[in-house]
């Protein structure tokens, strides 16, 4: 799944282990989220999205790999 | 409440007393140095172990016992894919004992175990989030 997560990182100038940090994750998940090798569950989306003052569905895009 | 139990000792706790008793079963059958042999590799491992869970790692932070959601979910395909390996075994197992008419009820037990907790697993866990 694609997303804004290392692009909204780096406008706010915070280090991968800080958002691990706010985000009660480790700094390991915050690498494969910004890799787009993991996609966070529901609850871990939300607080991404809220610690970037957005939205999921603006951070988050499915693409086309919506498993449903 | 939350226990005040600090993780990262979980493992190290486990192997000095998974460690104490394959020492003494072994002093009791090859003898005092066997026994203490074993009691030496349970304490170098419980040490590693413990510098081990400290690490920056999913390794690390999995032995540490302070795993997030992704590192939970890989934990648990990892212990998923060590069942499957475990079954592949005891069936093998099975099959050789089978053939050599040899003793079949360990590998019985094995299979025996598998099944009934993935039945209780299932049970358990049927209504409750994968993360």
């Amino acid at each position: 799944m694609r997303n804004r997560v290392r692009e909204a990182r780096l406008n706010r100038g915070i280090s991968q282990a800080e958002i691990a940090a706010a985000l009660g994750v480790s700094r390991q998940t915050v690498i494969s989220i910004e890799n787009g090798r993991y996609s966070p569950s529901l609850p871990l989306a939300f607080r991404i999205a809220r610690f970037f003052d957005s939205t999921v569905d603006k951070m988050f895009d499915p693409e086309d790999e919506v498993d449903i | 409440m939350k226990s005040s139990w600090p993780g990262r000792l979980t493992a190290p706790a486990i192997a000095v007393i998974g460690g104490a008793g394959l020492a003494l079963a072994d002093g009791i059958a090859y003898g005092r140095t066997a026994g203490l042999s074993v009691a030496v590799v349970a304490v170098v491992a419980a040490i590693g172990y413990y510098i081990w869970g400290g690490r920056d790692s999913d390794t690390g932070a999995m032995i540490g016992r302070q795993v997030d959601e992704r590192q939970r979910l890989l934990r648990m395909r990892a212990q998923s894919l060590a069942l499957l390996a475990g079954t592949v075994v005891g069936l093998v197992g099975y099959m050789v004992a089978v053939a050599r008419k040899d003793t079949v009820w360990p590998f019985v037990l094995i299979l025996g175990v598998e099944a009934v907790a993935f039945v209780v697993g299932r049970a358990i866990y049927a209504d409750r989030d994968a993360a």
